[in-house]
């Protein structure tokens, strides 16, 4: 029992830390759902037992090696939080007038921290590619305003694009020069000297392992050269907050890894903060502390990635027994336990609060368990829970709204 | 000085950029030749304009006509910074708008003078320069028409949003622009409704520039010409500027 508890507790008590998923497949969405982690125990409970081991093993290594959340605690002010780096008021972004206006943003007030890594998650279409343009100067607000590194982007724009980098959604980086080329112009773009330059040039092209490819032409990068490229390039003026719009976007999961390898280890060594943009849950859950949840250009909640999670009513368990009838009146006196109900296939669902806690007691007091499934709660069912709908759910029509938009 | 520095960093960007489409380069040269040697030949070898060698005479004309051309598409080729999203890159750099598009504005004019370097050289091996003297002033007057054009193209380009309305520019501004300016024929020749356009066309003063410069004869005096080009340039510049500045990314 002591090492299920453990398994149990992993994903959750190690919050922020990349899961591994048993399979061995990578960490990362699959279309055709995800975050659904079975793990059925009986025959083989102590094979899967010694495949979780290297697992916690490598968690533990992780958290101890790569997290950066040491350094932020020292920073942290009386009021529990570092002081603001981004504070944004009421800010809204319409489009067209009259009957035909569309609200791409619409009055979202949030603070982000120094030195944390703040997630923007919501679905295509939300507003997040918005808000990310309106904090950068590139689109003026209809309402509201927003202080970026002590500027107001209204007010002082070129103020705050010097102390911030950004990478976009789009490669923005040009085809017809080379890697170096490319950071070069970036350099002189952001008025660096040349003290130093080609040292720090090369330094960031070591980093994302680019420095063998420096001289040939963007036209010749792969995808995942190209984003790399673009990260260190976001991060080249030693900028205080970098914004990242869907940094992984398009790119095979095994690349997706890497980029949020290079993107932690980058916030790390340069102590920025980060914004990102996403519509893939796992990554502002695995990679965010923290996070807003915007849908429809309104922002729906905010928090820690666990906090959120944690408000649920709990994690979905699926449960094989032998007397289902006897069982389930055991789980409906559990106070822990909520919405049960019998699946056509004879299993028994339900809803469990703590279930790290909950469920090795409530299994100790069941006859005869022959299989145990545990879907952890997720941001998609925080999604749910505020919105009434899957995150996924608009991803086709909001993505050719938000190419509408782009195309005017 | 984050003002020049920015603008120097578009304008280096533009240069690396030219030398490294060489079909722009070579195809901005061929037209022209095409023009000389074909229409210039086919149709000189039965007309003489003012006792002049038909050839001789349009060679200025089709000189400042590979100005127009590619100074205004140039411009256009904002839109194409605009799909490939480096324009991206530009405008959330601490730069002054205005500052882009005095580099991008640069670096048109500095394509352009490549261009008139290699017709120049071109036309004298052919015989139609006949002063060194002449080439450089030739030169002069390419770059100053370049610096209007470019402009001109930066404030369409700045205000379009797809290449589609590149048709509706080469109908409504470049072939009106070209064949109202005297560069294939004396504008005294053009029908007298026509003198109004005639006369609000800055090309018209770059081309009398151009052959003052080349063949010693002028309609309007080098001040006038001079005038009216810097002038234009500096309409032209201070809307691009402010095209510039309200250009807008979604």
């Amino acid at each position: 029992m002591t090492d299920l508890k453990l398994f149990l507790r992993r994903g959750r008590a190690l919050g922020g830390i990349p899961k591994i998923p048993f399979s061995g497949a990578a960490p990362m969405p699959h279309p055709g759902g995800y975050n659904i982690f079975k793990y059925y125990f009986v025959g083989n409970v102590s094979t899967r037992l010694l495949q979780i081991i290297p697992y916690m093993a490598f968690d533990m290594k992780t958290k101890k090696t790569s997290n950066p959340k040491p350094a932020r605690a020292a920073a942290q002010t009386a009021q529990g939080h570092a002081p603001a780096a981004i504070s944004i008021s009421k800010l809204a972004k319409h489009y067209g007038k009259g009957d035909g206006m569309v609200k791409a943003v619409d009055g979202i007030s949030l603070e982000v921290y120094k030195g944390e890594v703040f997630a923007l998650l919501g679905p295509n279409g939300a507003g997040k590619t918005t808000t990310i343009s309106m904090l950068c100067g590139l689109v003026g607000p209809t309402a509201g305003s927003a202080t970026v590194a002590g500027f107001d982007v209204s007010k002082e724009p070129l103020k705050v694009r010097q102390e911030i980098g950004v990478v976009f959604q789009a490669p923005s980086v040009d085809d017809l020069l080379t890697g170096w080329e490319n950071m070069e112009l970036h350099a002189l773009l952001y008025g660096m000297g040349n003290e130093g330059k080609k040292e720090r040039i090369d330094f960031l092209l070591r980093l994302v392992e680019l420095d063998g490819r420096k001289d040939s032409k963007i036209r010749e990068y792969s995808g995942g050269m190209r984003k790399r490229l673009e990260l260190v390039r976001g991060i080249l003026h030693r900028p205080k907050i970098l914004f990242l719009d869907e940094p992984t976007v398009g790119l095979d999961p095994q690349t997706r890894t890497h980029i949020w390898e290079y993107i932690r280890k980058l916030a790390k060594t340069e102590n920025t903060t980060v914004v990102f943009t996403t519509h893939y849950m796992e990554e502002a859950e695995q990679f965010a502390d923290r996070i807003a949840i915007i849908d429809h250009g309104r922002l729906v909640a905010t928090g820690k990635p666990h906090e959120l999670v944690d408000g649920l009513d709990g994690d979905t368990v699926l449960l094989k027994v032998n007397d289902p009838p006897a069982a389930m009146r055991i789980i409906g006196k559990n106070k822990s336990a909520s919405g049960v109900k019998r699946l056509d296939d004879g299993k028994i669902q339900f809803t469990l609060k703590g279930s790290h806690s909950a469920l090795p007691g409530l299994l100790r007091s069941l006859d005869k368990v022959e299989s145990i499934e545990i879907r952890p709660a997720t941001l998609n069912d925080v999604f749910i829970k505020f919105t009434g709908r899957q995150i996924r759910e608009e991803e086709g029509e909001g993505g050719w709204a938000e190419r509408a938009m782009n195309n005017r | 000085m984050g003002f020049l520095k920015g603008a120097y960093a578009i304008w280096y960007r533009e240069l690396l950029v030219f030398f490294r489409e060489k079909e722009r380069v070579i195809s901005a040269i061929i037209t022209p030749l095409l023009w000389i040697v074909a229409f210039g030949g086919g149709l000189g070898a039965s007309i003489s304009v003012n006792g002049m060698n038909y050839q001789e005479y349009i060679f200025p004309g089709i000189v400042s006509m590979s100005v127009l051309f590619g100074s205004i598409f140039f411009g256009l080729y904002v839109i194409w910074d605009k799909k490939l999203d480096f324009l991206k890159e530009v405008l959330v750099a601490p730069v002054p708008r205005s500052a882009v598009f005095l580099g991008k504005m640069l670096g048109g004019m500095s394509d352009v003078i490549v261009q008139i370097c290699a017709l120049l050289i071109i036309g004298a091996l052919l015989g139609f320069v006949s002063s060194l003297t002449g080439a450089l002033l030739a030169l002069f007057a390419g770059a100053l028409l370049s610096m209007c054009m470019v402009s001109l193209g930066l404030i369409i380009g700045a205000k379009m949003s797809s290449p589609e309305g590149f048709n509706l520019v080469m109908s409504f501004v470049m072939w009106p622009m070209f064949l109202t300016s005297g560069a294939l024929f004396p504008i005294e020749n053009l029908p007298n409704y026509l003198e109004v356009v005639v006369k609000i066309n800055p090309m018209t003063y770059g081309v009398d520039l151009m052959r003052l410069a080349l063949l010693g004869t002028t309609n309007f005096g080098a001040g006038f010409d001079l005038a009216v080009l810097l002038g234009a340039s500096i309409v032209f510049m201070a809307l691009g500027s402010k095209g510039f500045e309200q250009m807008q990314l979604s």
